[in-house]
């Protein structure tokens, strides 16, 4: 009888939600024991300082040490350390949901959840626990206001191959870009791949995080961005930049952005309180407003000025499909624009 | 009309006067030596003469022609005259016939011509088997060769030396300083010839300018100059002479230490001194006997045999050089008489 | 002492050997080989980076032979301060100008294109830009401005070193100044000017930051990017093993070349003292030669060093400079960018280490190869000046493919980083102490030794003292090689041993050019302190 019990419990349990880990006093000791935390994250670098003073200022006994790269090379500097046994990181974050998949399957991701990500619908968290959608943003066109007028401005990524833009775009590279990555994926299945030969041919200029092309655009380099992260294009507007977004007709890639927690994290306390500062209310809230991003978190608010995501025609991201096609992406791309 | 001419030459580095207002008259053919130490500004004067120096104050001119004033100095590659550097200077990437064809080259002889005047050269320096090697394949002498012959083809009116010499051992020494004479007497050149040493002076020169700080001592045939210099300066230099500090007293008698001297020649003044060479004084050794005229006693101090007569330095109240017959031999602490004939004595003023 | 300096130089290049000819199963192959010679994805960064030194070559020999005569030759004004201009080019980091010059000659945006539009009235987008500097032409001009100081250096020292008798022979004998320049002056030089072009050559080969700046936007790759882009995840080491043979092979090839071409006919020059320089009048000739170093040095110093001190105090870089002001560039960089304590930490400890390890190294092996203490003296003067035949991205695959596996591995600490700086900056070492131990001559130590020290004590009493201050310059020289290398580190740094450059590099992949800036700025008055304190230890000259 009590063994029944006993299964009945367990069978009630395993079909909960898995228990949020909330920031009890112990660890928030143990955390401050450890003093650090090593975020890898490829998140805009000033964002992501911003991200952590807004942390040190509530727990003022731990570093934070931001190392921002590019998604894909967030995955190949973990992916190198941990081949040569070197575990440095507590928390990642990156643009390329696959990622996660594959970090799971090597097992190297620790089953934590914030308490605030227990509110985020389904699709954006991990059955398992391991990672949630920390933030989102599109991969959008942009232009700059000096060089094109509004009614000039291209509505769609057909448009781009007018002669007329020849020279004047600029662009991100999926091979250093997980947001690139996840937009050329979900764009060659609405334009094909015959779309990005055409494009090759027009002069572009060919950079590699999707942070870039938004700065490229402000300064004038260029006149019209191909793909970029339109946090970047919020930063520079709030900045008096002339920059402006463009959601294209066919459609615009939706990007979500996981933060996971690592197994084998070396400061694994402070890896967690700092994983559930992330998600707390305060801390999207920030990344929405200085950050520019968009957020999963049901408290959050769209500041004024930005189109809501559900007045934008979206091109949904699908980790799970993309994961087996990235090297041949990669590959074709690089064919195509070089490196 | 004198071939070359030096007016009142002046160089100037700052404060330091290296050549002092030279005057000096070359004619056609001569072999002039400017002879000095280091630093009485002989290659300066020479270097001025070939161009690369501009006069401070002067002239220069090769015949009528004035090459060389304040202000205005032909360049070197428009005076067509031959230079052998010190160094020899020979160019390490073009073969001994290169080397020797150049300046003929330059004044724009024919391929042919240029040929034949080369070998000629060649020949009259006993290169021509070398004709085709690099000067990094010869000896000093054989480089210095070159050299001579590279000057010596284009015919130039006047030839400027250096020091040539200087660099080679003692037996090709004699052996180039006959060379260079005989190349001068083939070819009839002006030859202006720059050393420091007085033998290669002596036995190269048709005249010698003796040199110092700047101006000239005297100018003179090697004999002029051995035997009748001007100066304590030039009697040093040269070589071979004593000179004895003196009084004049009056005529032709001098106080040399408290003894009546009699001097036959030269110029007198109160403080003057006596050149009188080394073979023109006897050794009477003690005992002997000896007149009173001009004869001074000392002690023999040391003395070196040397083959062919004995070098000895005789303390008269100061040293005395004098160069002996073999067979007089005297130990040091010896004590002698020497003395000096009045005719080989010669008074000096400056 | 030569087993650690074999261990040091042959090992990497061992592995490297041994892993070109496997595939992943550790199987033997020729396979990456094949690749490389037939896959145009490697053929054509190859015929590209072959091209494009030879072009830096060329470029350089055209610039500064002229220049180094016109300084060592005639009378034009300014010597003084264009020698110390050349030698701020010289100490630049190429991947510095390089940064600077994207902001100078980005086609629309850059300074000066934007100078060239407003004089003319044209608009950025519809008009040719004056230059466009991401092209492979560009990464030629960049790479050129900082290599030139080499064979400016090499031609005016040859030219220093030919006696004024032989150019005065040339003169009496006919030739005008121009024909002597050609007839006698050029032949002389002409090693000079062969040495100076193979070495051009071989630095633009082996840079990284300047093709990765410049030339991957416009999608031209080059062997080094291209053996860089093999190491992302997951690491390709069989193919850029193999990539990096070419290199190595290459290297070698050329240096014996010019070994072979300085051999012959005997360039050292015969004969006597010579007698001062003739210095040539320029006259009206003066212009064009001003113009020409001021045309050089501007491109090189002066512009570059303006542009990234503007931009370091600018809210955005690409708009006009009235009320753009700011130094919240430098407020990030020291007080917030978590980076900046991290990699200035690791840069100072690697180049003092590298620096102090380096000297001592040079030092011994200096000592006994020149004093010919030990048997076999000949191979460890070999060894200490070989690692100069290896590009340094080519070393740092030989040490990464060397030290990830047992028994030392050492990829992710700074270790690996320190030998990649001792190898790479110890021929520079040698070199600057075997100049200071040559000129002590051997009887100086003997004269010690008849009166009775040991030889460690005449090492200590005689020796130390008189070459003192070439081993403070040759600690100098290996500190400011090792701060500003990129090429190498590249490849072996992890989060935790980032450098100073390696950190500027990641900044330009978001286009941070406000931070680049300050860090440039930082590196460059670092690298000044350093250089200034070299030429106070080295102005005194000791016997």
């Amino acid at each position: 009888m009590q063994i029944r019990r006993l299964a009945g419990w367990l069978a009630l349990s395993a079909a909960l939600p898995v228990a949020a880990q909330e920031s009890t006093p112990a660890m928030v000791a143990a955390a401050e024991k450890e003093g650090k935390v090593v975020w890898y994250s490829s998140v805009d670098v000033k964002v992501g300082e911003q991200i952590a003073k807004a942390f040190k200022e509530q727990y003022p006994k731990i570093e934070v040490d931001v190392e921002r790269s590019g998604s894909e090379r967030v995955l190949q500097r973990i992916n190198q350390e941990y081949q040569a046994n070197i575990k440095n990181v507590d928390v990642v974050n990156s643009s390329d949901a696959s990622h996660f998949l594959f970090w799971k399957q090597q097992g190297w991701l620790a089953k934590h959840t914030p308490p605030d990500a227990q509110k985020f619908a389904p699709q954006y968290r991990d059955p398992d626990g391991t990672y949630f959608t920390w933030r989102a943003t599109l991969d959008c066109m942009a232009y700059n206001t000096n060089l094109v007028k509004e009614g000039e401005a291209p509505k769609s990524y057909a448009e781009l191959l007018d002669p007329k833009w020849k020279g004047k775009l600029v662009k991100a590279h999926p091979s250093y870009s997980g947001t690139s990555l996840t937009g050329t994926y979900a764009l060659v299945k609405v334009l094909g791949w015959d779309y990005f030969e055409k494009l090759s041919k027009t002069g572009i200029q060919q950079l590699q995080s999707t942070t870039a092309p938004p700065k490229t655009l402000a300064s004038g380099e260029r006149a019209v961005m191909v793909d970029g992260n339109e946090y970047n294009i919020f930063i520079e507007m709030a900045a008096k930049s002339p920059v402006r977004p463009i959601y294209a007709s066919e459609g615009t890639p939706f990007v979500s952005s996981p933060t996971a927690v690592f197994a084998g994290a070396p400061h694994p306390n402070a890896a967690r309180l700092f994983q559930n500062f992330l998600y707390s209310a305060k801390a999207q809230q920030l990344l929405v407003d200085v950050g520019g991003q968009r957020s999963v978190h049901p408290d959050v608010k769209e500041p004024a000025g930005r189109t809501p995501l559900k007045d934008i025609k979206l091109l949904p991201d699908d980790a799970t499909g993309m994961l087996p096609q990235i090297a041949d992406i990669k590959k074709k791309y690089t064919a195509l624009f070089g490196n | 009309m004198p071939h070359l001419e030096l007016e009142q030459l002046t160089k100037r580095y700052g404060d330091v006067t290296s050549v002092d207002h030279i005057s000096l008259a070359v004619e056609r053919g001569e072999f002039i030596c400017l002879l000095g130490p280091s630093g009485c500004g002989k290659t300066t004067t020479l270097r001025m003469i070939a161009g690369f120096l501009e006069p401070d104050e002067g002239r220069i001119k090769v015949g009528d022609r004035v090459v060389s004033q304040p202000g205005s100095v032909v360049p070197p590659e428009r005076r067509n005259m031959g230079m052998i550097f010190q160094s020899y200077a020979v160019w390490p990437h073009m073969t001994v016939r290169d080397n020797v064809a150049y300046g003929l080259k330059m004044r724009g002889v024919e391929s042919a011509e240029r040929r034949k005047r080369a070998d000629a050269a060649l020949a009259a320096t006993k290169l021509s088997e070398l004709a085709e090697r690099y000067p990094a394949e010869l000896s000093g002498g054989q480089q210095q060769r070159v050299a001579l012959a590279r000057a010596l083809a284009p015919s130039p009116e006047i030839l400027l030396l250096d020091e040539p010499l200087s660099n080679l051992d003692a037996n090709l020494r004699g052996e180039m300083r006959l060379e260079i004479r005989r190349l001068h007497d083939q070819f009839r050149d002006t030859s202006i010839y720059v050393t420091h040493d007085q033998l290669e002076a002596m036995t190269m020169a048709d005249r010698i300018v003796v040199m110092n700080a700047g101006r000239i001592e005297q100018i003179g045939t090697p004999q002029d100059v051995y035997d009748r210099p001007n100066s304590r300066f030039v009697a040093r230099f040269i070589g071979g002479s004593n000179v004895i500090e003196a009084q004049h007293v009056s005529g032709s008698e001098v106080n040399i230490r408290g003894h009546a001297i009699h001097v036959g020649q030269g110029e007198f003044a109160r403080d003057m001194g006596v050149c009188v060479k080394t073979h023109d004084v006897e050794i009477i050794p003690e005992g002997e006997e000896v007149g009173a005229n001009n004869v001074l006693a000392g002690v023999v101090r040391s003395t070196a045999y040397l083959g062919s007569h004995r070098d000895y330095v005789v303390d008269i109240g100061e040293d005395l050089l004098v160069a002996a017959p073999a067979a007089l031999d005297l130990a040091p602490g010896a004590k002698v008489k020497v003395r000096l004939r009045p005719e080989r004595c010669r008074g000096l003023a400056r | 002492m030569a087993l650690l300096l074999a261990a040091l130089v042959l090992l990497p290049l061992y592995w490297l050997l041994d892993t070109s000819l496997r595939d992943a199963g550790k199987a033997f192959t020729l396979a990456n080989y094949d690749q490389l010679f037939h896959d145009p994805g490697f053929v054509k960064p190859l015929v590209t980076t072959l091209w494009t030194s030879a072009a830096v070559g060329i470029l350089c020999l055209v610039a500064a032979a002229p220049m180094a005569y016109l300084v060592a030759r005639t009378d034009l004004p300014l010597k003084r301060s264009f020698r110390v201009l050349v030698l701020a080019s010289f100490v630049t980091p190429p991947f510095l100008g390089a940064f600077a010059w994207v902001l100078l000659g980005g086609p629309n945006a850059g300074i000066l294109n934007q100078w060239y539009y407003g004089l003319l009235g044209l608009k950025p987008f519809e008009a040719q830009p004056l230059i466009n500097i991401f092209s492979a032409w560009g990464m030629v001009f960049v790479m050129a401005l900082y290599t030139f100081p080499y064979v400016f250096t090499f031609v005016a020292n040859s030219l220093d070193m030919i006696p004024s008798e032989l150019e005065e022979a040339s003169a009496i004998f006919g030739a005008a100044p121009w024909r002597t320049a050609m007839n006698v002056t050029l032949p002389l030089v002409m090693p000079a000017l062969l040495a100076g072009f193979i070495i051009a050559f071989l630095q633009s080969m082996t840079l990284f930051g300047v093709p990765a700046i410049l030339a991957l936007p416009a999608g031209v790759d080059t062997m080094t990017t291209k053996i860089w882009s093999l190491f992302q995840f997951p690491p390709q080491p069989g193919l850029a093993a193999a990539a990096s043979l070419p290199l190595l092979l290459v290297t070698v090839l050329l240096l014996r070349t010019q070994a072979g071409i300085m051999g012959r006919r005997g360039y050292s020059i015969v004969g006597g003292k010579s007698t001062g320089m003739r210095t040539i009048r320029l006259g009206a000739w003066k212009i064009p030669a001003l113009g020409l170093f001021g045309f050089v040095l501007a491109c090189s110093v002066v512009l570059p060093y303006g542009v990234l001190l503007r931009t370091a105090f600018l809210k955005n870089w690409a708009a006009p400079m009235a009320g753009n002001f700011s130094i919240e560039h430098w407020k990030f960089v020291f007080l917030e960018f978590s980076q900046t304590r991290l990699a200035f930490t690791n840069t100072f400890i690697l180049g003092a280490t590298a620096a102090t390890a380096g000297t001592i190294l040079a030092v011994t092996i200096g000592y006994l190869a020149l004093r010919k203490l030990v048997w076999g003296h000949r191979y460890l003067a070999f060894l200490a000046t070989a690692p100069v035949a290896i590009p340094g991205i080519v070393l740092a695959v030989g040490l990464f493919i060397a030290y990830t596996r047992p028994p030392f591995v050492l990829y992710g600490t700074l270790v690996i980083i320190f030998l990649a700086y001792v190898t790479k900056e110890l021929p520079v070492g040698y070199q600057q102490v075997a100049s200071s131990l040559k000129a002590v001559h051997p009887e100086l130590e003997e004269a010690g030794r008849i009166f009775g020290a040991t030889r460690l004590r005449t090492l200590v009493d005689i020796t130390a003292p008189l070459i003192r201050n070439g081993v403070i310059a040759t600690w100098l020289l290996i500190f400011i090689g090792s701060i500003r290398e990129l090429s190498a580190t590249i490849l072996l740094f992890t989060a935790k041993t980032k450098t100073i450059s390696v950190t500027m590099f990641d900044l330009r992949e978001s286009n941070d050019w406000g931070p680049i800036a300050v860090l440039s700025v930082t590196m460059l008055a670092i690298t000044f302190a350093m250089v200034a304190a070299i030429n106070y230890f080295t102005d005194r000259r000791s016997s």
